[in-house]
């Protein structure tokens, strides 16, 4: 992977022809292709970008991620005595040479942790990876600032309890995806992102997925595959669970240069399986431990609790886009989100509480490279402490107005988020 | 099988009266040395602060053994749902934190009052260290995370339709009151006992949910108790406290009505827990709720060992301790091993998929195969499905015989004869020419039946 700036994808391809189409129709979540049309190739099943979603559970520090550098410095450094950090220790987002246009002003007015050293010197430097702080659930639809309700809303896609699928489900659907693994997830117990989608597999281990155990694995797959015939949650899980392992236990994994972590790990399998082709749309990982209350550590407190897990994700998210490459990047979307963000101000446990806003990050071939949102705060002093925003940094982009984009310029499919009305472009997947 | 002589409503009153720990189980645990089971935090961490696996290890094999073995098998189910309930984490801290809530906050109560136990967990230098609350400080700036999490997830709770009553300024006030609610940081045997810091409690005027609970005219740590025996005992609190167990017992989307009605039983009877299994499994939607609880993977690995007759050592080093402990951690329910406050969950959609299935074919296969070791190792978990044999004549015979033992109830003529088929023999071969390794086949399959997955 080069780490020279260089154009967007320019050859000829079935990007550039979704793009077109895309900018035709002029609208972020109302374009409707026919995904057989637009995407049908001798290669590969009928989908657009594969969507790789990490969440980052227990509601990440957005500002350890990205901290301020211009205008809401002072503040910031005057709410974090112990856990704040200089302009000069963050990696700049100079986003003069990425060709980008920055219609909401963001430019400049925060820099990286080095935590993701990696990253900027490829993905960023690129042009392939979108920033976005001051992101979350709007406060039209919840100001929750619960962990298990929000991780909800984040999976569903929506805050109304009416929905009860996972939007990668729903992605699942929109496309038609019938390919034998369309979508993965890495924990190990079912993510409700994926409620909803047959064809879903939790694949904690691609190493040692497949039937074991039994006295004879030919026998033992035909009296499985008699008994879990009929409808039902269990009998249609333990189905396409026989089906699939045979095919699934023959991948070779290679080591790749991962950390060895089990985000490093989870990462290494999702590439593993984007290289198989079996028509994976959509794969989620799970990184525990952002629940930073206390000892949080300085953001360069080797002790403290942040920095190791921005260290892993950092470096397991550089071997991922080092390990596929810049050809099949084209065709991967990685999302890293969170529930929420924390509050700005430290709390007396050298800790931060649940905030509001949190920091995304888009990364992929047909990302544009930049900073984006529709708006970033000047001063968090300004921010009543009484008021719903309570120590917190506001959420001032929707985190569907980005995925929104990226499904309908990088999937090829229309809103699949029921109480999402829609937003202006922010170009992240133009 | 005891439910067999006294009938399913005579073990049901048996099991409601046995609300203590199995004394023959606690006995054996006791001289196989679960030390760090009766010690004190202080004492595990002076024991075990360098060698942490080893406690961990009392810990979870403990867990499978009194499962396995103990005759009080509703009260080690309330202790498990209890410890999802008031969840802390081996991972998240110091694991020398959890045998002493797990043995003196959990299990006391865990067929008591249920603001005993919520008391008993506040109480706790484990939970105070585990939600942060012993380093809150009012001089400093308080720490919202136990104030918030025992609003809602042990007290309140939000509801199914997504609806809370208290606000984040609930949560702060919260956390207030229980500002000073610590633990002792000195090194020594009392490290990580409970401690009330008076200097670090909060004296701001609170009031809670609009004034329902006020902290005037309480000082100190008075005002924190106040609070819990006010939560415990509010009418929210019953619906979400008897949600948890409708759940648990009867389905995973429990009727509203039978969770009305249950937590009336509960706020009658001052959050007694008994009352309100007995109202429970005198109800005709727990009557007609077999089958529809999907089983998590420990209930499915100490179901299948209990249906398999198979034989767990008692020692925590032992091969057996180690196999299923690491069995446990494929499965992702290792005891304690949950990170964050919530617990494991407890519905069917999260514990359905291929990993679990994989890996739960693994096991009982293996299991039933008794192969299940490692050589270099004593204690091994032991099967002998010859046990099973029984008086069994014929083929068939031994299939009802093994279909009865995993309570898969009558299967279909052709699916039997396929499986018979599959192992190399049929309903009328005489069971003494059916081999141990034809019956270990039959016995693999039918731990892989989809209704073993379902209690």
């Amino acid at each position: 992977m080069t780490a020279a700036a260089s154009p967007k994808v320019t050859t000829t391809s079935r990007r550039r022809f979704l793009r077109g189409a895309a900018s035709v129709a002029g609208a972020a979540s109302a374009v409707a292709l026919s995904p057989q049309l637009a995407f049908a190739t001798p290669t590969r099943p009928a989908q657009g970008d594969t969507l790789v979603v990490i969440f980052l559970r227990g509601a990440a520090d957005g500002l350890t991620f990205t901290p301020p550098v211009a205008d809401a410095l002072d503040s910031y450094r005057a709410a974090r005595p112990t856990l704040s950090m200089t302009p000069d220790q963050s990696l700049p987002l100079d986003s003069s040479n990425l060709n980008a246009v920055f219609p909401q002003g963001l430019d400049g007015i925060i820099g990286l942790h080095p935590a993701f050293a990696g990253l900027h010197q490829t993905a960023w430097a690129a042009g392939n990876m979108a920033i976005l702080p001051a992101i979350g659930v709007p406060d039209s639809e919840s100001r929750s600032r619960s962990h298990f309700e929000a991780q909800s809303y984040g999976e569903r896609g929506t805050a109304s309890k009416q929905t009860t699928t996972g939007w990668l489900a729903r992605v699942h659907s929109a496309l038609g995806a019938a390919g034998p693994v369309a979508g993965m997830s890495t924990d190990s117990n079912s993510t409700e992102s994926l409620r909803g989608s047959p064809n879903t597999f939790n694949i904690t281990n691609l190493e040692n997925f497949g039937i074991s155990g039994f006295r004879d694995t030919g026998r033992a797959t035909n009296a499985l595959s008699q008994m879990y015939q009929g409808p039902g949650l269990v009998n249609t899980a333990g189905l396409s669970s026989v089906n699939v392992a045979g095919m699934i236990s023959a991948l070779n994994v290679p080591d790749g240069g991962y950390p060895d972590s089990r985000l490093g790990d989870d990462l290494k399998d999702v590439a593993t399986m984007i290289r198989a082709d079996l028509g994976l749309v959509t794969a989620t990982i799970s990184s525990g431990g952002w629940d930073h209350h206390s000892d949080q550590g300085d953001p360069f407190d080797p002790n403290g609790r942040i920095l190791p897990l921005m260290s892993d994700l950092g470096a397991s998210l550089s071997a991922f886009y080092d390990d596929l490459g810049d050809a099949a990047m084209n065709e991967v979307t990685v999302a890293v989100i969170s529930e929420f963000g924390r509050t700005f101000d430290e709390n007396g446990s050298f800790g931060t509480d649940h905030g509001r806003g949190g920091t995304m990050f888009l990364i992929g071939g047909g990302i544009q490279g930049g900073v984006f949102g529709n708006d970033y705060i000047t001063d968090f002093g300004a921010i009543d402490p009484s008021g719903p925003d309570r120590r917190a940094l506001p959420v001032l982009t929707d985190f569907r107005q980005p995925l929104s984009e990226v499904l309908t310029t990088r999937v090829g499919i229309g809103n699949v988020f029921p109480t999402y009305a829609g937003a202006p472009i922010l170009g992240v997947a133009p | 099988m005891a439910v067999i002589t006294m009938g399913v409503e005579g073990w049901i009153d048996d099991q409601l009266d046995r609300s203590n720990p199995d004394p023959a189980v606690e006995a054996q645990l006791n001289s196989a040395g679960y030390q760090a089971l009766t010690n004190t935090n202080g004492q595990n961490r002076q024991q075990y602060g360098d060698d942490i696996n080893v406690l961990y290890r009392q810990v979870s094999h403990s867990n499978f053994l009194r499962a396995r073995y103990s005759q009080s098998q509703l009260y080690e189910m309330m202790c498990q749902l209890w410890m999802d309930h008031f969840n802390i984490s081996f991972e998240g801290g110091p694991g020398y934190f959890v045998p002493e809530y797990q043995e003196q906050a959990i299990r006391p109560h865990a067929m008591g009052r249920f603001a005993d136990l919520l008391a008993a967990t506040a109480n706790s230098g484990t939970m105070m260290r585990y939600l942060d609350n012993y380093i809150s400080d009012a001089r400093s700036g308080i720490n919202e995370n136990y104030g918030r999490e025992v609003l809602e997830l042990h007290t309140l709770g939000i509801d199914r339709a997504g609806n809370q009553i208290y606000g984040e300024l609930d949560v702060v006030g919260a956390a207030k009151v229980l500002s000073g609610w610590s633990m002792v940081t000195e090194n020594g045997p009392n490290y990580g006992s409970f401690l009330y810091r008076d200097e670090r409690h909060s004296t701001d005027p609170v009031s809670l949910l609009g004034g329902q609970w006020t902290n005037a005219g309480l000082n100190g740590k008075a005002a924190g108790d106040s609070l819990l025996q006010f939560l415990a005992r509010h009418p929210q609190t019953a619906n979400y406290v008897c949600w948890k167990i409708c759940r648990r017992f009867v389905s995973d989307t429990p009727s509203e009505q039978l969770i009305a009605n249950a937590a009336q039983v509960y706020l009658q009877n001052d959050t007694a827990i008994v009352p309100v299994l007995r109202y429970l499994f005198s109800s005709q939607e727990f009557v007609d709720s077999e089958g529809l609880k999907v089983r998590r993977p420990f209930e499915l690995m100490c179901g299948a060992m209990r249906s398999m007759g198979s034989e767990v050592d008692y020692g925590f080093e032992s091969d057996s301790s180690h196999q299923l402990r690491s069995i446990l951690r494929r499965l992702g329910h290792e005891p304690w091993k949950w990170e964050t406050p919530d617990g494991y969950p407890d519905e069917a959609r999260p514990w359905v998929n291929s990993n679990q299935l994989l890996n739960e074919w693994d096991f009982t296969s293996r299991l039933a195969r008794n192969i299940i070791q490692n050589n270099n190792r004593s204690g091994s978990l032991e099967t002998d499905v010859n046990l099973l044999r029984g008086s069994a004549q014929t083929g068939r015979d031994l299939f009802d015989r093994v279909a009865f033992q995993c309570n898969l109830g009558n299967l279909p003529d052709a699916l039997r004869q396929s499986l018979l088929s599959t192992c190399g023999f049929g309903d009328g071969t005489p069971a003494a020419s059916v081999t141990n390794d034809q019956l270990t086949e039959l016995c693999t399959y039918l731990l892989a039946h989809p209704l073993f997955l379902l209690r």
